[in-house]
């Protein structure tokens, strides 16, 4: 029943069955993880359980590997009795002359320590994103029994807030969670000196328990505070206390002015205590404050005419033993006993989990593992490259090896040689790789996309060190494999018979090479596919029109909070003030303000089409919302396709706090973007149309004036979805953005505009500054990451396949010169020797591509998600990249290829 | 040999815990039993490591049991504490009582 799902996974069962030793009890380790794997998929989690497997997997392989290490020296003795001193004695041997050899060919050793070192480098660097982000367990106690709850639609998977009165009704009824709380980041202008913006929390005091981290000093905030009224307290993040309060002991009971409001802070968090938020993944959070209970945004209200909206993000930590699909199915249960009771709000809304670190981590995961296997790819292919470096050495000290045979060494005497001298080489690779990784990993973290969460714990630190010394152990044995092979094969009396002549040994031993050389261009072949789709899908993304302009403008944020600006209509009398003051500054050609930005999400509304009814089962129609003063159209450079922008005269004094307007007869005007039109009156004129809230008694109506052109609300790769402008006046917001349209570089215009804000009120900061370019490569971070990097990765693979192609065909092109030399004497052309070569290299290519193509089907299944704008099986790019890898390949045998044509028949022919 | 070979401290929680678990101790419950019991979070390389110790010295031994399909039709490991195991165990908490004698008290204050 749960065959398929129950399996461990097959890539890490495959790594522990590699580094066990075969028999009875490798199997019954085997059957041991298994059961403890399936046991946890029972329980509820796969992605736990996955990660379960990975870890202990690979911990228990790297103990193994290096127990194996250690006792392959004993167990080939063919004494077993030798003492350990004898022992010490041989390594001791074989290290001395593992590195007097090395150091007898400096250029060699160095060639293969710098190409070994430039592909565990990358894999080090990736490795300990990786662990950092995705590996490490959550910062709380048992994290394992945290879950996201979201809120859905009944006909597909959404992520929606919870709104308050369902919230409670969750939290109250049900016996799955020890603790559920619910929070909103939020931004706070902290007074008492230089005002600054910073990010915090709202939340419940619930939240903070489910947690389950104490404070450092101080206490967590209560139940009664939280619902009383009288929360104004506030709890600071360990940062917040160092750097503004000077790690202040007595600051328990101090009072802080949080946007304009007083706040007694009760309790400092401690200083590894990371607050992690789904939507804002990559924020600091600064500090921690109760929902207040009246006013806006969100009060933790009962009121059932609350039902409809969804604001509250909700994390809860399930009671012990409660897995979270059980969880789950009890929310259900209260979620279809609200849908019978108010059918109007709740008909459609049903609950979802989801386990905290999947939510957390999922996207990061992804991007993560396509990197570390294109960093895998260029470690295959360095290891590739010094394997026929290796054999090619090989081939020189074939006598060496033959002497020391006809004098009685044993056969595995020279192995464990050859071994010795693979392992110093990887050593000194994973000392110079790991160097490189440290040098790279502050470039690397530059890179990182804002959306990656606890990227400041990115370290190299003993674990990864760990990882780079187990790497090293493998690629050793990965490169060390076939010139071992090839090593003890070794026929002493041929060897001594013919020098470097040609026997059996030598064609064996150039198949290995060929077949080395196939596998390179295979693999480079696919990492070139995909560096070609990827920048060809970032150049889609660059080049994709985004409606408003990007040059010229400048955004701010501003919050406005405490004393004057409680009152709704100081608000709009504030904004409308500020933008007078901007827009007449000198080179401001006109400033605006708006609730949010192009490509930054925001809020959603649904709305009733003239003649609908609300139907509470039935789908319903949606629309971003954003609330704008009148000059954004034109700040912002959107387009208006039809009708007219909204005026000062479309508002009115009336202003809605908390969406209760105080006349629901008054019409709104409003302007519609091309999507919403398309959408709701396709192929009609929308000026003039109607559009009213679903609830009954009616919130509101309003009536289209305008069409503009649609911005992408959620992304650059998003299609632009239907959006409804309002007026500020309907919804006078106490955050904004200021929007300024300059003649000039709009970065000169933050003194002037600050100076505005300043003249306005001194207490008000002026944060967030960027333009809108800059908004704009912000919202493409995490495509320029994967991008940047895999391109970077496959120029590297590249280069290193054409230098193993390169050494190969030279190498080739010695051996065989005493046939070429026969062949000029015969009277061959240098067109005849030169095809020669080539024909190599192409009878070569010929496998690699094909090969290459295979795995390009199998791999675009990964890739398919980070393409957009081109199809991943698009053949043209295919066969560009087809192209690129067969001229690099040529042209590295240009070289060897020419080298054969100048041979001279007579030195030739004396070389035998 | 003069010194006596004590188990370390977690080979001897490891032969606790299978004592513990008397007829049913295979990796997976020794593991259970020493997060349980001794709240104590083991990670497996530690664990096989310690066994595979163990069983050199001689203080375990272990059978081989059929397969299950819940193992993938893998084979079960039990374990089972040896004579010279149960021997070593007592030693050593003879030597470690021995080592306490007359401290509780004094380490009891504070």
């Amino acid at each position: 029943m749960f065959g398929r799902k129950t399996r461990p996974p097959l890539l890490a069962s495959a790594l522990l069955r590699l580094f066990l030793s075969e028999g009875v009890v490798r199997d019954s380790i085997l059957g041991d993880f298994w059961e403890e794997h399936r046991e946890q998929v029972l329980a509820g989690s796969r992605f736990r359980a996955w990660r379960w497997y990975w870890r202990q997997a690979i911990g228990l392989g790297t103990r193994s590997a290096v127990a194996r290490v250690s006792a392959l020296q004993q167990d080939r003795d063919a004494d077993q009795r030798r003492g350990v001193a004898l022992l010490l004695d041989d390594l001791n041997q074989d290290l001395r002359l593992a590195v007097r050899q090395i150091f007898a060919r400096p250029v060699f050793t160095l060639l293969v320590v710098v190409t070994l070192a430039i592909a565990i480098g990358p894999n080090v660097a990736i490795f300990s994103i990786f662990k950092a982000v995705v590996l490490e367990p959550l910062p709380y106690p048992e994290p394992d029994r945290l879950v996201h709850v979201w809120r859905t639609d009944i006909a597909n998977r959404s992520r929606y807030g919870l709104t308050s009165p369902n919230y409670w009704d969750y939290r109250e009824q049900n016996t799955s969670f020890e603790e559920l709380g619910v929070y909103n980041p939020y931004v706070f202008n902290i007074g008492d000196g230089e005002p600054v913006l910073e990010s915090g929390v709202l939340c419940s005091a619930s939240l903070l328990r489910a947690l389950g981290v104490e404070p450092q000093i101080g206490r967590i905030f209560t139940d009664e505070e939280e619902l009383d009224g009288s929360g104004r307290v506030v709890v600071l993040s360990h940062q917040m206390w160092e750097e503004r309060y000077g790690s202040d002991p007595e600051i328990i009971g101090e009072n802080v002015s949080l946007n304009g409001e007083s706040h007694e802070v009760v309790g400092v968090m401690p200083e590894d205590f990371v607050f992690l938020s789904v939507w804002s993944r990559g924020s600091s959070f600064q500090l921690w404050t109760p929902y207040p209970l009246q006013g806006y945004p969100g009060t933790l209200t009962r009121d059932n005419s609350s039902r409809g909206g969804s604001w509250l993000l909700s994390v809860g930590r399930l009671r012990p033993g409660v897995g979270w699909r059980a969880a789950e199915q009890e929310l259900r249960g209260i979620a279809s006993r609200l849908a019978e009771q108010y059918p109007d709000t709740n008909a459609r809304a049903q609950v979802w989990l989801q386990p905290f670190a999947l939510e957390i981590l999922g996207s990061a995961t992804g991007r993560l593992l396509l990197l570390g296997s294109t960093v895998g790819f260029v470690l295959l292919i360095a290891c590739a490259n010094v394997a026929s470096m290796l054999l090619a050495r090989g081939a020189g000290r074939q006598s060496e090896v033959a002497v020391r045979l006809a004098l009685g060494s044993a056969r595995w005497r020279m192995i464990r040689q050859l071994l010795t001298e693979n392992l110093l080489l990887s050593f000194l690779a994973c000392g110079a790789g790991v160097l490189m990784a440290v040098w790279s990993l502050n470039a690397l973290k530059g890179l990182l996309p804002p959306d990656l969460p606890r990227v400041q714990d990115v370290a190299i630190d003993a674990p990864i060190f760990a990882f780079a010394v187990g790497l090293s152990l493998l690629t050793a044995v990965v490169f060390g494999l076939a010139p071992a092979r090839s090593a003890a094969r070794t026929n002493v009396v041929d060897a001594l018979k013919e020098g470097a002549g040609a026997q059996s040994g030598v064609k064996k031993r150039n198949a290995t090479l060929r077949r080395l050389a196939i596998a390179q261009l295979a693999i480079a072949l696919l990492m070139t596919n995909g560096a070609v789709f990827l920048f060809k899908s970032l150049q889609n993304v660059l080049t994709t029109e985004q409606v408003f302009d990007t040059e010229q403008v400048l955004t701010a944020h501003v919050m406005l909070a405490g004393g004057e600006h409680e009152e709704p209509a100081t608000r709009v009398a504030f904004w409308e003030e500020l933008v007078a003051r901007v827009d007449a500054l000198p080179d401001v050609e006109r400033a605006a303000v708006t609730a949010q930005l192009p490509l930054e999400t925001g809020t959603y509304e649904y709305y009733l089409l003239e003649g609908e009814t609300f139907d509470p089962a039935g789908e319903r129609r949606g629309a971003w919302r954003n609330f704008i003063s009148p000059g954004y159209f034109e700040a912002m450079g959107i387009p208006l396709l039809a009708g007219r922008s909204l005026t000062e005269e479309d508002g009115g004094a009336v202003s809605i706090p908390d969406w209760r307007p105080e006349d629901p007869t008054q019409e709104w005007k409003v302007v519609v973007n091309r999507a919403m039109a398309e959408r709701a009156w396709p192929g009609e004129n929308p000026i003039g149309k109607r559009l009213y809230s679903i609830e009954t008694p009616r919130r509101w109506v309003v009536e289209v004036v305008g069409l503009v052109e649609g911005i992408r609300q959620t992304g650059p790769e998003r299609r632009s979805a239907p959006e409804i402008y309002w007026l500020y006046d309907a919804n006078p917001f106490s955050g904004a953005n200021l929007v300024v349209r300059s003649r000039i570089d709009p970065l000169t215009m933050v003194e002037a505009i600050r100076g505005e804000l300043a003249a306005l009120d001194p207490d008000i900061p002026l944060s967030n500054i960027r333009t809108m370019e800059m908004v704009l490569e912000n919202s493409m971070r995490s495509r320029y990451f994967i991008t940047v990097l895999t391109g970077l990765f496959t120029a590297i693979a590249v280069l290193l396949s054409m230098a193993g192609t390169y050494g190969i065909m030279s190498y080739n092109v010695v051996q065989r010169t005493h046939e070429i030399g026969v062949r000029v004497a015969m009277g061959a052309s240098r067109l005849n020797l030169l095809t020669l070569v080539l024909r190599q290299t192409l009878r070569m290519l010929a496998f690699g591509v094909a090969i290459g193509l295979a795995l390009i089907i199998n791999g675009t299944l990964l890739a398919r998600r980070f393409v957009y704008g081109v199809s991943p099986f698009n053949p043209l790019y295919i066969a560009a990249a087809m192209a690129f890898v067969v001229a690099v390949a040529l042209l590295a045998s240009l070289r060897p290829a020419l080298k054969a044509t100048r041979i001279d028949p007579i030195t030739a022919l004396r070389t035998e | 040999m003069g010194n006596k070979n004590y188990p370390g401290e977690f080979e001897q929680m490891v032969l606790l815990a299978i004592l513990q678990l008397k007829k049913d101790a295979y990796a997976p419950s020794v593991a259970r039993e020493l997060e349980q019991s001794a709240g104590r979070s083991v990670s497996r390389g530690a664990l096989y490591t310690a066994l595979d110790r163990l069983n050199k010295k001689g203080m375990v031994r272990w059978s081989i049991e059929a397969a299950t399909s819940e193992r993938g039709g893998l084979p079960k490991r039990r374990f089972e504490v040896t004579g010279s195991g149960v021997k070593a165990l007592k030693d050593s908490r003879a030597a470690l009582l021995n080592l306490w004698r007359g401290l509780e008290e004094e380490l009891a204050r504070d």
